[in-house]
């Protein structure tokens, strides 16, 4: 046993199984509900039970049951295995639904309407050039794995608001990217030619994903129009799609976990249906933004203690089917980089890490998930090195156990200028820039700041002008004819 | 008749204190059959009202949750309801506090929020017509207008629906009913700089802020 690592074991096999089962029977007994004629028309296609239930906004409402045979088919033919990739092969995150270690990512959180301003601290909407300095910086930081496009810009035609966003995003970062794909489902193959454009192709963009999609049902197990759409548009087109489960205890699921769980569970199998009816063996992520509401002011709380449980639990379900996830570990409902925003990220995100988590998307998050922060996403690299270093565990083995060593030493000696410090030093004992290790004396002569101060300064270094990651000359001039040809059809549209 | 007025008070306030349905509608039911309209009046002021202010109390005092107010105020309404039908019919009904028409704007289908505002509203006094969700620009408008409504309060969670709450607004303007209105957003996505931004009235935070902002709207 060279390396002992930790894990967390929250649910045991039985447990496991009584989720399932309760999803099961969710989908079949309670069914979920479908704001897609077309939808509907594929699923009845495929055998599955739909009943016209209700209309909302003259569109009707379809409530569809999916059996358990149907819903363990798909857990077979989704994979079990597959990569989400950069523009740079360097930035490739091989994912893995039995999850194998180093197969633990870590990323920004994404589409917040606020930013607080780095230079003056102000908060105010965020903006396209917000949003190219996250995807720089998140480019720039080494412990983040993907950029979550961070910020929902307010100062871009609404209509087009996602390719502004993917432009901007293919543009400054060579991370894998996450986002909701398109608001308007006449906007996608404009996004898909875009990536495309970026990745040399539609059969490398399929080869090589450069993005993923989120896709969010409406707790309880309602999937909007656009959602449900984007999901199988998607799958069709051989591109992954995290079906990101947002439920919050008490208000749109039970207030108890289980029951939470249960409906999450649920949530999630029914996306994962849709993908695999629509395409066998597309690419989907079981995704889970499932937390509590605060009991106080109705708000959702993502750094409740629950909020990790569940992050633990829906990891776990996911292992259970072998298909890679995403979880909302690392989020904080505290509203400037303080103390409450340190301990919640760190606690919850060391509960989805250490239960195997493959897709962690919060850095630079802060009052749930309204607002970002670029010096939070300083802070939040650091915390993810922290969490890294704990998931590597400990290294046992004759060299690392040292008792030649120790023998040698005796009482009263040292180990500072042995060799074997030397060797294992730097893989053993971690480092960190931001947080403070010195003495008094040395905190002040390094200037006395505070862990934000330091961000911040840290921050503005990183964001130095120049582009780091160039695209090919003339791609960034395509996308924007993209985009103008985009907006030509809504205007036409209109 | 056996219980005094007061008696019934008494046990209207204690039923919605301790989130009995069953006890508040059952006084509601007895005073209907035997109260005269005026002592009626009393009821709901020194009864049910009494009841919700001390569990609202309660709430500010953070001894009860949320989702406890959430009841007292639908118990409130029920009981109401049985009340107000008998006040009506003799003319004697309370004005409300205000008129509230409420709704998730179009494209967006997140009922919670909202549902929480509209029953904390009621609780307080207010009429409030509850248009539902994903609702057009020009159905709230025009609601507003047939209901001679005070407030229209707009609902929105997602931060791609957040423009349809300024179409609201720019519509208003753009017919020239901005003035007949106040108008309050609310929801995840928006947020007092979204309301300054939009010209907006005002924003609430969380439910319980909203029905303060209403109250504050209401005196202008």
């Amino acid at each position: 046993m060279p390396r002992l690592v930790p894990r967390i074991e929250l649910l045991d096999s039985e447990a496991k199984e009584r989720i399932h089962q309760a999803s099961l029977s969710i989908l079949n007994e309670t069914g979920i509900l479908i704001d897609s004629e077309w939808i509907a028309d594929l699923l009845k296609e495929k055998g599955v039970r739909c009943q016209a239930s209700g209309k909302i906004g003259g569109r009707t409402l379809w409530r569809v049951w999916f059996a358990g045979d149907l819903v363990t088919r798909a857990l077979e033919t989704a994979p079990t295995r597959f990569t989400l990739c950069g523009r740079d092969p360097r930035f490739d995150l091989a994912l893995d639904g039995e999850g194998s270690a180093g197969s633990v990512f870590f990323g920004s959180l994404g589409s917040a309407p606020v930013v607080h301003d780095l230079k003056t601290g102000q908060r105010r909407l965020g903006t396209l050039k917000d949003l190219t300095e996250f995807a720089r910086l998140t480019q720039q930081l080494d412990n983040l794995d993907f950029f979550h496009v961070s910020v929902m810009p307010s100062d871009v035609p609404k209509s087009v608001v996602e390719l502004y966003r993917w432009k901007a995003t293919f543009e400054n970062t060579a991370k894998h990217s996450i986002t909701a794909a398109v608001y308007d489902s006449r906007n996608l193959p404009f996004l898909l030619e875009m990536a495309a454009l970026v990745q040399g192709g539609e059969e490398e963009l399929r080869r090589r994903p450069l993005f993923t999609a989120t896709e969010c049902p409406i707790a309880p197990l309602f999937f909007a129009e656009r959602s449900a759409e984007n999901i199988v548009d998607l799958a069709r087109a051989g591109l992954p799609v995290i079906i990101y489960s947002e439920p919050f205890a008490g208000a749109s699921s039970p207030v108890t976990l289980a029951g939470t769980l249960a409906v999450t569970n649920a949530e999630a199998l029914a996306g994962i249906t849709l993908t695999q009816l629509a395409n066998p063996g597309a690419p989907v992520i079981y995704g889970s933004v499932a937390t509590t509401m605060d009991l106080y002011s109705g708000n959702v709380s993502f750094g409740s203690p629950e909020t990790g449980l569940l992050s633990t639990a829906t990891t776990e379900m996911a292992r259970f089917y072998r298909i890679p996830n995403q979880t909302c570990g690392g989020r904080t409902d505290a509203k400037q980089s303080d103390c409450q925003a340190g301990f919640e990220k760190q606690g919850n995100l060391l509960f989805s890490a250490l239960a195997g988590a493959n897709l962690n998307n919060f850095g630079g998050e802060l009052e749930s998930n309204y607002a970002v922060s670029l010096s939070q996403l300083v802070i939040d690299d650091e915390i993810i090195k922290r969490v890294r270093r704990s998931l590597e565990g400990i290294s046992l083995e004759a060299e690392t156990l040292a008792q030649e060593l120790v023998d040698s030493i005796g009482p009263r000696g040292q180990y500072l200028g042995q060799k074997h410090t030397l060797d294992h030093m730097r893989r053993e004992i971690s480092v960190f820039e931001l947080s403070s290790k010195s003495t008094y004396e040395g905190w002040l002569k390094e200037g006395g700041l505070s862990i934000t101060e330091r961000a911040k300064e840290k921050a503005e270094k990183l964001l130095q002008p120049g582009q780091t990651v160039p695209l090919e000359k003339g791609l960034v001039e395509e996308m924007a004819g993209i985009i103008e040809r985009a907006e030509r059809m809504h205007h036409e549209n209109r | 008749m056996d219980k005094t007025i007061r008696e019934l008070a008494a046990e209207a306030g204690q039923a919605i204190i301790a989130l009995d349905k069953m006890k508040a509608i059952l006084v509601a039911e007895e005073a209907v059959s035997g109260l005269a309209p005026a002592d009626l009046l009393v009821l709901i002021e020194e009864g049910y009202r009494a009841g919700i202010t001390v569990v609202g109390e309660r709430f500010g005092r953070k001894e009860v949750f949320l989702p406890e107010l959430v009841v007292a105020a639908d118990i409130l309404k029920s009981s109401f309801e049985i009340v107000e039908k008998v006040l009506r019919a003799s003319n004697m009904a309370k004005k409300p506090l205000g008129r509230v028409v409420l709704a998730t704007v179009k494209g967006d289908l997140h009922d919670i929020g909202k549902t929480m505002v509209s029953s904390l509203l009621t609780a307080k006094g207010f009429e409030v017509i509850d248009l539902g969700i994903d609702v057009a620009a020009e159905i709230i408008i025009g609601t507003a207008l047939d209901a001679r409504a005070d407030i229209i309060a707009l609902s929105a969670l997602l931060t791609t629906t957040i423009g349809a709450q300024q179409e609201v607004v720019q519509n208003l303007e753009e017919a020239g009913f901005r003035n007949k209105f106040k108008v309050m957003i609310g929801g995840a996505a928006s947020s007092k700089e979204w309301a300054r931004t939009i010209g907006a009235d005002a924003y609430g935070a969380d439910a319980a802020e909203a029905v303060e902002i209403a109250v504050d709207l209401m005196r202008g």
